[in-house]
């Protein structure tokens, strides 16, 4: 069959160089936003061949490696590896499009975004740990420079916060991995060959493992309470970082602990001190929000909570809530997407973004008012967006699996619409007083607020496309 | 015919009404002529599949299929029938309303995705779609209170809604999960066709939770009289006629299932509290158009009380004739204000009786309202104080609320019925036409829906509600009593001894609640902030734990650098040091 992963990872990779290679600022751009556009293609290409073609599913594209220890570059399309690669994809290409303000002729900016599409697609097709470690820790690179070279402010800060939790998750993740591949009985990192000999492993041993791999994944998630990375990263980051990491390198924790889930037996005894975690960790992110005035760090809390109820939803160890847990992930990323490009486009115009100061938005800025709506009634999972189809799943799982308390986490979300529509009516709809814009909206910000609104209600209202993936 | 059709022509309009812009002159008719194809669709439909349930697959998983169930039964159809009625009526007089140009699009874009969810919301024949349909409503409501961006009110007005209405919204989302999980079906149907289930009456508490938000019942009632603050048109379509009973439309369709949970008596109580609450805040409010907000919580209230005193049949006939009366109100007072420059205290406007034809179907409206015989107000108030005679307390209630409503609804009509001071520049002859002619139609349908008394019978017998509808002779005039002491107090209260509204007594603090009520709602939302504080306290020592953790690691290494110093002397005594060491170690 033909290779689709490997073709796109290679786009991927001459991407990367050749917008390093680019003479000019828009040449790099619209090298990215071309390749990005072609590996986006492949995704939905990939989609549609899970749908209609037998078999595809469950495939495998290997090339040896170092054979010798049975680590082969091999990609396999899972389900829900397909479905994140396609929210990679998409987020990628929205963040090739949109521009943020400080940083319009710095060219450097899109190989580093290439690097994030290659090693987000590549972790999410990964069919073996090793590789999935290796994609891992590009990710981790890429979002480092993105914060630490075009962030602002506290950037440095920031990023070196963010790295320092990043590399403890890496190490704690390659520890779990490293004691997997040596107590399996032929030593392998197969994701599929562990899933189904897991239980050969000794229980006591099995805690150990999903306990370091737990905690790894609930540091990228980010999870109660290893979370402070989060706020200062996506705040300092530049736009198309924030887009990014948000959207995509949170779905980096979340997709590993739901392979940890299905991987591990131990899961079926750990998942309600999951549950309980995931819980805590909304309410807990519903709460802070509510004391942020900067609307990077609200959304970053919102981030969070969503991050929370994923971890609800992987926790119910059902087919709803797993399938939740997915469509989540992926109406979370492109609700992300949204928000902090409607973010980024609301400091280009106003040269701020603390709704204290910010008034009367929809004045000058109609564009970007609506979208910060359409976003909300998104993250607050209002039908018809694809937030709600997400929160239906995730919450039918839990109250299978926890009864009347699987139903407490929904009101967090409840608390976060609270504070977004005062938000809201301070600085968006409300023009009796008007803060002066001082630049107007570039048309490439309107084209991926567009986009963004286009895939959250498209994936809202046409459920099924992505819904009879889960049923293969 | 497929019954989602019908909102087709509706929602397709009001999307092209975007296309507007800048030829706002075709905008109103463009929504107007939508509405008219749906209002025919509706009439076609609840003739050819009347009584039909229709599913249509949205998604499947694990063996479960999600549907989108549309059902024109008994309740459905006359709901629909209402909207088809009213949605015309209402975007004829906004035509009139909308002066603004710019404005234009934007209003009847908004109008029109609520009709198109109100339509959805009333064939609507399982959880998931009367849920679209009731998020819909809540973000429509939400967008048009908070439509004058430019008023101080408008915003916070419009948030206060929302934050009211999100509580029910998730409660609804919670308690309709639940539902599922027991019955692995979300249609009304069948769930209503099986026995009782392990939560169900928790998750009947929680749709009750969320039926009381958007129906603005105690204690959630007050968003309600804040919502005045949207455009006049809003106010007579969504927060009297339509939306609002939105909470009682689906109280009355899962009736059973609330019986199963015992929870009528919860209901009754909630229905008199508010109803309570809304006749004393409107016989003491200034506002023409919150008046006429608090007499709506008082209607719904009064359609709890008759279904918590399972008086179904009466809770529907109220729940037709009330529609018909308060939009027509909200219309008139609309163009009262209009004619007084936008004016809202109730003492600053005047002469509305100068204009025959407002004046008039305003009078009728007023004289419903009241429960006058032969209008429609009366036969649906005399048909719950008739189904209340069982229960002395709750009877004593209501005829005291007859009694108030008609106080408060002629001092309404009094005071802006009052001839002009010289300098106050009233202009009667502005109002458009549009909105003079569509309160008259409304009053044509005000005594018409007096009929809808005498074809009540039709309804049950299609309904699944066995239950009767009478009103006795004792008891309509007991009510007829009542309203005439209310008018006379109202006459020489209001009329006779010309009140400039100065007065501020203890009974007006007592009746004029509110202010206790919002005062309450602050500081609960305070002590959430306080609580916020707190936990964002904790985040930051989260944060200090970690970082102190660094800047311990970092101390270490600072003493251990400090080892290496670079002069060979001290790693000659050191290399010495640690010989001597190993050597005692291995003596010993």
């Amino acid at each position: 069959m033909f290779p689709v992963f490997f073709i796109m990872l290679a786009i991927l990779g001459i991407a990367g160089i050749a917008s390093a290679l680019s003479n000019s600022y828009k040449q790099a751009k619209d090298i990215a936003i071309v390749l990005s556009g072609i590996v986006l293609l492949l995704a939905l290409y990939s989609v549609f061949l899970a749908l209609s073609v037998k078999g595809f599913i469950g495939s495998t594209e290997s090339m040896a490696y170092i054979s010798q220890f049975g680590i082969y570059l091999s990609f396999s399309a899972t389900q829900f590896g397909i479905i994140l690669a396609l929210l990679a994809s998409i987020v990628s290409f929205l963040a090739s499009i949109a521009v943020s303000s400080k940083f319009e002729n710095s060219k450097n900016l899109y190989p580093l975004i290439m690097l994030f599409e290659f090693s987000a697609i590549g972790l999410f097709v990964s069919a073996n740990l090793f590789i999935f470690y290796v994609f891992w820790d590009i990710g981790v690179a890429a979002s480092y420079f993105l914060i630490s070279s075009f962030g602002k402010g506290e950037n440095k800060h920031a990023a070196n916060t963010f790295l320092i939790y990043s590399i403890f998750a890496s190490a704690v993740l390659l520890f779990g991995i490293m004691l997997i591949y040596f107590y399996t009985p032929v030593h392998s990192f197969d994701i599929s060959y562990i899933t189904s000999h897991s239980y050969l492993i000794p229980t006591a041993l099995q805690g150990t493992i999903f306990i370091l791999l737990f905690i790894a994944f609930m540091v990228k998630m980010p999870i109660f309470p290893f979370h402070s990375w989060m706020a200062n990263a996506y705040s300092e980051a530049p736009t198309q970082g924030s887009m990014l990491i948000s959207g995509v390198l949170s779905k980096f924790g979340a997709y590993g602990m739901l392979l940890l889930f299905s991987m591990l037996t131990f899961s079926y005894g750990f998942a309600k001190y999951a549950f309980v975690l995931g819980s805590v960790s909304a309410f807990y992110a519903a709460f802070v929000v509510m004391r942020h005035k900067d609307l990077k760090r609200i959304i970053a809390y919102s981030s969070m909570l969503e991050s929370g109820i994923i971890l609800v939803g992987i926790s119910s160890l059902n087919a709803f809530g797993t399938a939740g847990a997915v469509y989540l992930m992926l109406a979370h990323g492109l609700v992300m997407a949204l928000m902090f490009a409607v973010i980024g486009g609301i400091e280009i115009s106003y040269g701020n973004r603390n709704i204290t100061v910010l008034k009367g938005i929809v004045k000058d800025s109609v564009g970007s008012a609506y979208s910060f709506l359409i976003g909300t009634f998104a993250s607050t999972g209002i039908p018809l967006t694809a937030g709600f189809i997400a929160d239906v799943l995730v919450f039918i799982g839990a109250i299978n699996a926890y009864g009347l308390y699987g139903a407490i986490p929904i009101f967090s979300i409840m608390l976060l619409g609270f504070y977004l529509y005062y938000a809201i009516n301070k600085s968006f709809l409300s023009t009796r007083e008007s803060s002066e814009s001082i630049a107007r909206l570039p048309r490439q910000m309107a084209v991926t607020y567009a986009l963004a609104i286009l895939a959250i209600f498209a994936f809202g209202i046409f459920p099924y496309v992505i819904i009879s993936l889960f049923g293969l | 015919m497929l019954t989602l059709l019908i909102i087709l022509p509706l929602l397709a309009a009001s999307f092209l009404v975007l296309l507007t812009y800048g030829r706002e002159k075709y905008t109103g008719p463009l929504v107007l002529a939508g509405s008219l194809i749906t209002s025919l669709m509706i009439l076609y439909a609840s003739m050819s599949s009347f009584g039909k349930i229709q599913e249509l697959n949205w998604f499947g998983i694990s063996g479960y299929t999600i549907h989108i169930t549309t059902q024109l039964l008994p309740l459905n159809v006359i709901l629909s029938l209402l909207i088809g009625l009213i949605t015309p009526l209402i975007m004829f007089y906004s035509m009139g309303y909308m002066e603004y140009k710019t404005e234009r699009p934007r209003f009847f874009f908004e109008m029109g995705i609520f009709a198109s969810s109100m339509l959805l919301f009333a064939i609507a024949g399982n959880f998931i779609t009367m849920f679209i349909a009731w998020e819909m409503l809540g973000i429509t409501s939400y967008l048009l209170i908070g439509f004058w961006y430019k008023r101080e009110n408008a915003p916070y007005a419009a948030r206060k809604s929302i934050s009211t209405i999100i509580i029910g919204d998730f409660a609804m989302l919670a308690a309709m999960l639940i539902i599922w999980s027991s019955y692995h079906t979300f249609s009304f149907a069948s769930i209503l066709a099986s026995p009782s289930s392990l939560y169900l009456s928790i998750a009947m508490f929680m749709v009750l939770i969320a039926c009381f938000t958007k129906s603005a019942q105690f204690p959630f009632h007050e968003w309600l009289s804040d919502a005045m603050e949207g455009p006049t048109p809003v106010s007579a379509f969504l927060h009297s006629s339509t939306m609002v009973k939105a909470g009682v439309f689906l109280v009355l369709v899962l009736f059973p299932l609330f019986m199963k949970a015992g929870l009528s008596e919860l209901i009754l109580a909630i229905g008199i509290i508010s109803a309570v609450l809304g006749a004393s805040n409107a016989i003491s409010s200034h506002h023409v158009k919150k008046i006429l907000a608090y007499s709506t919580i008082e209607d719904l209230g009064l359609m709890f009380v008759a279904i918590g005193l399972h008086a179904i049949v009466a809770a529907v006939l109220f729940f037709i004739v009330q529609a018909f009366y308060k939009a027509l109100l909200f219309m008139s007072a609309g163009s009262i204000m209009r004619a007084n420059n936008e004016e809202e205290d109730i003492y600053k406007l005047y002469g509305s009786a100068k204009r025959k034809l407002l004046y008039i179907p305003t009078v009728i409206g007023v004289l419903s309202i009241a429960g006058i015989f032969p209008l429609s107000g009366f036969f649906g108030k005399a048909a719950i104080d008739t189904a209340a005679a069982s229960n002395a307390y709750a009877y004593i209630i209501l005829v005291i609320i007859d009694f108030a409503t008609s106080a408060y609804i002629f001092r309404w009509l009094f005071i802006h019925s009052r001839k002009p001071s010289k300098s106050a520049a009233v202009d009667y002859s502005k109002i458009p036409k549009s909105m003079v002619y569509a309160g008259v139609i409304a009053s044509i349908l005000v005594v018409l829906a007096a009929f809808a008394f005498f074809d009540m019978g039709s309804v049950q017998s299609y309904s699944d509600y066995s239950l009767s509808i009478s009103i006795s002779v004792i008891d309509s005039i007991i009510e007829t009593a009542a309203v005439a002491f209310g008018l006379v107090v109202s006459y020489l209260l209001f009329m006779k001894a010309k009140p400039t509204g100065e007065i501020r007594t203890k009974a007006y603090y007592i009746l004029f609640n509110s202010v206790a009520i919002n005062a309450a709602y602050l500081y609960i939302s305070k002590a959430v902030m306080y609580f916020a504080e707190g936990i964002s306290v904790i985040d930051e020592l989260i944060y200090g734990f970690f970082a102190s953790g660094g800047e311990g690691l970092l101390a270490i290494s600072d003493k251990l650098r400090k080892i290496v110093t670079g002069d060979s002397n001290n790693y000659l005594i050191a290399f010495v040091a640690g010989i001597i060491l190993i050597i005692l170690l291995l003596l010993v």
